[in-house]
């Protein structure tokens, strides 16, 4: 049973814990750092601090069928940063795609030996998707990496929150939260952080939405709201390219994903009319292998233009495929085999429609996130980010984001090395922390009034999808609205005070919309800065419809002042080390 | 997933949050969750029911019209 919600702050429990690393979200990224910083120092206290149940919790919860960066016999790093900084629409950290790129197959053999079963093909090799994709069976891929972070020796905290650092100044010296089943606060003390809470989901609001029950039919995993992103801006950490946001051509209405069919089967887009999408309108583009935000931002021109609906079409595929594909779907998102099932659809006659996602912040796969160095060291000391909280890298996916784990373990336990204090707790921040993570609480024990999460959570998806280029508005933006969506997120903000919660779990839904108004408000800030149209599918300012080389080939970057709250958006150079033309793969 | 104290049995609290992974259809020791689609987005009667193995799955899926498929596949490597 979970424990009744404290209607007092001195009938919050405590529980203090030291250690020396902590690893925020037991996700992908997560599990890696943690095994690596025990492999590496088995003398060093390891814990993880996970909101949910590590066994199912993040991205990988419902499985995985491919593994989308695998670099085979015939490639080299410098083909992938190729292939990866064109696909990014030139913009990508050289350096920390270098580093990622040489631990990618290390992690994903290692998974292998643990129990992951990756499809082989008759010379024995991984079985190809694609060019950089591997083919694996990945249903219960979470369950055997959290037995592994388990049988290294980790501490495993379920279920506890994280809401904010621990702060030495501007150092990180651990971090706080508390418990959805127990109720208490949690204040953990670390030697070196490393955040690893994946992206934000639930900024805009998805199309499925309904006042029944569609609220989190939603592609990236739901229970992933920027909480790393918003502790990191709180704090005043640099961040990077949050206006290149992540919106996926996914199956329609059911938002699940669709590289299985057009990368797996090879099955091309097509519109309303019959039209090949990306050969016939893209193909100077690259055709079927454009740019992602090409693809997301094809349907959606098909639609404006009155072609729409678009589909991939599966109407050539065997029914041995069909079965291999559902295999696939069983594999990585079982009930979209459900759904098929649930629209009586037999795909060799029917097609399956696809559209544009509600746009995420994932780092994993466009670039968003704290802004870090070649160690995965944020610019707060004591901090590190792996996977797709951290920013910089795009195209990281599964490989990526545990590549990132490993490197971010190796760069904490460095620093824990170097360190010669541990830092002190501040108790009034502590006490300060309390208050704030229980105040939705107590006010509704003391007012028993306010508003609930649910409805600040939809006034701020609303306001996002209308005036910060939601799914509903194609994607589009433009410097009025920008500044419309900023006024009203102002306003937002300023009524968290009227928050209440009637339990544990409103009371985690309360800090999550209050981290995804911290998060839309950076974003906001970013897309307003970046005045031309980089990326049409993912970032499209309506108002400056072209690329702008002279002002914006550069990474755009914000720091929020933690005494002032004032934002400042500038901006960092562009480093080539891999030659050639950057648009090009 | 909470308990009724009343009848004892778990229910799902937020099923407009939910995000239909299965996970705890799979993990359910005695198969006895079922994740139905809302109905906006699939018509009513289809199943889709798991059978775990230790190192395998076999899944049964029923669609609106009645018809019935089956899939069996490893999970885990030996
Ligand atoms: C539907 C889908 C399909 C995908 N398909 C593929 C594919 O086929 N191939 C591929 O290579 N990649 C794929 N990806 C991408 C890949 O899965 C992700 O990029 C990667 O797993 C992310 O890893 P992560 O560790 O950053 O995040 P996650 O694995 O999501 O981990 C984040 C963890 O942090 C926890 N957390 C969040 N907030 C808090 C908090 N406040 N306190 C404590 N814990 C917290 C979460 O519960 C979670 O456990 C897919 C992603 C999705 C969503």
């Amino acid at each position: 049973m979970p424990a009744k919600l404290p209607t007092k702050l001195e009938d919050v429990a405590e529980v203090r814990i030291e250690t020396d690393i902590l690893i925020i979200g037991a996700g992908n990224a997560g599990c890696y750092a943690a095994i690596e910083a025990k492999r590496r120092r088995p003398d060093l206290r390891v814990t993880l601090m996970e909101k949910a149940h590590i066994d199912r919790s993040g991205c990988l919860a419902a499985g995985m069928d491919a593994i989308n960066t695998y670099i085979k016999k015939n490639e080299t790093i410098e083909s992938f940063v190729r292939w990866s900084r064109a696909q990014a629409g030139g913009l990508l950290r050289e350096d920390l795609t270098i580093t990622m790129a040489e631990l990618l197959n290390q992690a994903i053999e290692e998974w292998e030996e643990w129990g992951l079963p990756i499809k082989k093909d008759e010379n024995g090799e991984y079985l190809a998707r694609g060019r950089w994709d591997i083919a694996i069976q990945g249903s219960e891929m979470k369950v055997i990496l959290a037995e592994k972070v388990r049988e290294y020796g980790c501490e495993v905290l379920n279920r506890v929150v994280a809401t904010n650092y621990l702060l030495d100044g501007d150092r990180v010296v651990g971090a706080m939260g508390f418990g959805v089943r127990d109720g208490k606060f949690y204040i953990i003390k670390a030697g070196a952080t490393i955040v690893a809470t994946g992206g934000a989901a639930g900024l805009y609001k998805p199309y499925t939405n309904d006042g029944n029950d569609c609220h989190h039919q939603i592609w990236y995993c739901p229970f992933n709201v920027g909480t790393g992103y918003a502790m990191g801006i709180r704090a005043g950490a640099e961040m990077t390219t949050f206006e290149m946001r992540w919106c996926a051509v996914r199956t329609k209405d059911f938002n699940g994903p669709i590289d299985t069919i057009s990368v797996g089967y090879k099955a091309p887009m097509i519109n309303a009319k019959g039209e090949k999408i990306l050969a016939e309108r893209y193909a100077h583009m690259g055709g079927d292998a454009a740019p992602r935000f090409v693809r997301a931002n094809a349907p959606m021109e098909e639609w404006l233009a009155g072609r729409g609906p678009c589909y991939v079409d599966t109407r050539h595929m065997t029914p041995e495929q069909v079965k291999n594909l559902k295999i696939d779907y069983l594999n990585e998102r079982p009930s979209f085999v459900l759904f098929l099932a649930a629209r009586g659809q037999d795909i060799t006659k029917e097609p399956i429609e696809v559209y544009g996602s509600d746009p995420y912040i994932v780092g994993g796969h466009t670039a968003s996130g704290y802004w870090i160095d070649v160690k995965r060291a944020t610019t707060l000391p004591g901090l590190f980010a792996c996977g797709d909280v951290a920013g910089g890298v795009p195209n990281k996916f599964v490989g990526g984001c545990a590549a990132e784990g490993i490197l971010a373990a190796r760069g904490a336990i460095e620093y824990l090395e170097s360190l010669e204090d541990k830092g002190q707790v501040d108790e009034s921040l502590v006490a300060a922390e309390k208050a704030r993570v229980y105040a939705p609480a107590i006010r509704q024990a003391r007012e028993g009034d306010g508003i609930t999460p649910r409805e600040m959570e939809e006034r701020l998806q609303r306001l996002m999808d209308e005036y910060a280029g939601g799914v509903h508005q194609f994607y589009r933006m433009n410097r009025e609205r920008l500044e419309y969506a900023l006024k009203h997120l102002a306003i937002l903000k300023d009524q968290t005070k009227y928050l209440i919660a009637r339990d544990l779990h409103e009371l985690m839904e309360a800090h999550e919309v209050i981290d995804r108004l911290d998060v839309a408000e950076v974003l906001v800030h970013h897309l307003l800065f970046r005045e031309e149209t980089r990326w049409p599918g993912w970032q499209n300012r309506v108002d400056f419809p072209e690329r702008d080389d002279s002002r914006f080939d550069c990474f755009v970057n914000s720091r929020r002042d933690p005494k002032t709250g004032k934002i400042e958006v500038f901006t960092r150079p562009y480093e080539q080390i891999v030659p050639g033309d950057r648009y090009r793969p | 997933m909470v308990l009724d104290e009343n009848t004892g049995k778990a229910y799902c609290r937020s099923a407009r949050d939910c995000w239909d992974c299965m996970s705890c259809v799979k993990a359910c020791p005695h198969g006895a969750i079922e994740t139905r689609l809302p109905y906006q987005l699939g018509y009513y009667p289809a199943k889709l029911i798991p059978l775990v193995g230790s190192n395998k799955i076999s899944w049964t899926v029923v669609d609106i019209h009645g018809n019935v498929e089956r899939f069996t596949f490893k999970t885990r490597n030996d």
